[in-house]
C-alpha cells in the first residue's frame, strides 16, 4: 500500500464559469429576498401599530360601557 | 334570272400572267431606292459566277481536309494578317479575392496561456488542425468573459468538500425557510379570520348602541 504524501488532490470542475454565474444569480436573488423581507417587516409594524390602536379604542369604548352601566344602576 | 348571267365567268380560263398587278408600295422616307449597279444593268447573278467579281482570291482548298495545328499558327499562313503583341501591363486586371491563409491562433492580452513559437508554425501548415483553433479563438473573441472554458479548472478536494456540506446546509435551510413561510401563512389566515371576527363584533356592538340609544331617548 503506498504512503499517502501531503500532495494536494484536485477535483476537475467542468462549467466553472457557468457555476459562477449561477451563484452571482443566487446572490441577487437573496438581495431580492431580503429586501421583501424589508417589506414584510414594514407592514408588519404598521398592522402592530394599527393592532395597538384598536386595543386602545377598545379599551375606550369598555370603560364608556362601564361608565353607561354605572349611571344606568345608580338611577335604578 | 337571265340578268345575273354576267357573274359567270363562262368557262373562260384567264392566263395568271394577264391578271392586273397590284399597285406598288409606298416608297419609304429617307429610304431612296437607287438605280441598278453601274455594268449589272442586265446581268443576273449567279451563285456558281460570284468569283468573277473581283472578290479576294482564298489561299487555301476548302475542298481538302482541314488540319489546323494550333502549335504552328503562323506557319504556311501568310495571308493571314499578324496581330501586333499586345503588352501584358496593358492587360486589365482584376482583383483576386484574397486567399485566406490557414489561421494563427494569435494570443490575446488577457491570457496567460504559453505557446511555443514553433508550435504556431507547425499549425499554419497544417490547416485541419488550426480549424480547431479558429473556433476557439473566434469564441474568445465573442465571448471574452468565458475565456475559463477552454482551461481546464481543478479545485482541491477540500474546498470541494467544504463546498459540498455547504450546499447541504443550504438545502436543510431552503427547506426552513419553505416550513417557515407555510407557517407564515397559516398564521396570515388565522389572523385574517380574527379581523373578520372583530369586524363582526364590532358591527354587532354598534347596533347594540344604536339599540341602546334609541330606547334611551324614546320618551323625548
Amino acid at each position: 500500500m503506498r504512503e499517502r504524501t501531503g500532495a494536494p488532490v484536485f477535483v476537475k470542475v467542468d462549467e466553472y464559469k457557468e457555476i459562477l454565474d449561477v451563484l452571482d444569480m443566487v446572490k441577487a436573488k437573496i438581495s431580492e429576498i431580503r429586501d421583501t423581507l424589508g417589506s414584510v417587516n414594514e407592514i408588519r409594524n404598521e398592522e402592530d401599530a394599527e393592532v395597538s390602536m384598536w386595543n386602545s379604542t377598545i379599551d375606550d369604548i369598555e370603560k364608556k360601557i362601564s361608565d353607561i352601566d354605572s349611571m344606568m344602576v345608580e338611577l335604578e | 334570272m337571265g340578268f345575273l348571267k354576267f357573274l359567270k365567268r363562262e368557262g373562260k380560263k384567264e392566263d395568271f400572267n394577264e391578271l392586273d398587278l397590284p399597285p406598288a408600295p409606298p416608297p419609304i422616307e429617307g429610304f431612296e431606292e437607287n438605280g441598278p449597279m453601274p455594268g449589272l444593268e442586265d446581268a443576273k447573278i449567279n451563285a456558281d459566277e460570284a468569283q468573277n467579281f473581283n472578290l479576294p482570291q482564298q489561299d487555301f482548298d476548302f475542298s481538302k481536309d482541314m488540319d489546323f495545328d494550333i502549335g504552328n499558327e503562323n506557319t504556311g499562313k501568310e495571308g493571314m494578317p499578324e496581330f501586333p503583341d499586345l503588352e501584358e501591363k496593358n492587360q486589365p486586371t482584376y482583383a483576386q479575392p484574397a486567399q485566406r491563409a490557414p489561421f494563427q491562433a494569435q494570443p490575446m492580452p488577457m491570457m496567460n496561456v504559453e505557446e511555443e513559437p514553433h508550435e504556431e508554425d507547425e499549425h499554419t501548415t497544417e490547416p485541419e488542425a488550426s480549424a480547431p483553433d479558429y473556433q476557439k479563438a473566434t469564441r474568445r473573441y465573442l465571448f471574452p468573459e468565458r475565456r475559463h472554458d477552454a482551461r481546464q479548472t481543478f479545485v482541491k478536494v477540500e474546498k470541494f468538500k467544504a463546498v459540498l456540506d455547504n450546499i447541504s446546509m443550504i438545502r436543510s435551510d431552503l427547506r426552513k425557510s419553505e416550513e417557515a413561510l407555510l407557517k407564515l401563512e397559516q398564521m396570515k389566515g388565522a389572523k385574517d379570520r380574527s379581523y373578520d371576527k372583530f369586524k363582526a363584533s364590532l358591527d354587532d356592538l354598534q347596533k347594540k348602541l344604536i339599540f341602546i340609544d334609541k330606547t334611551l331617548f324614546k320618551g323625548d
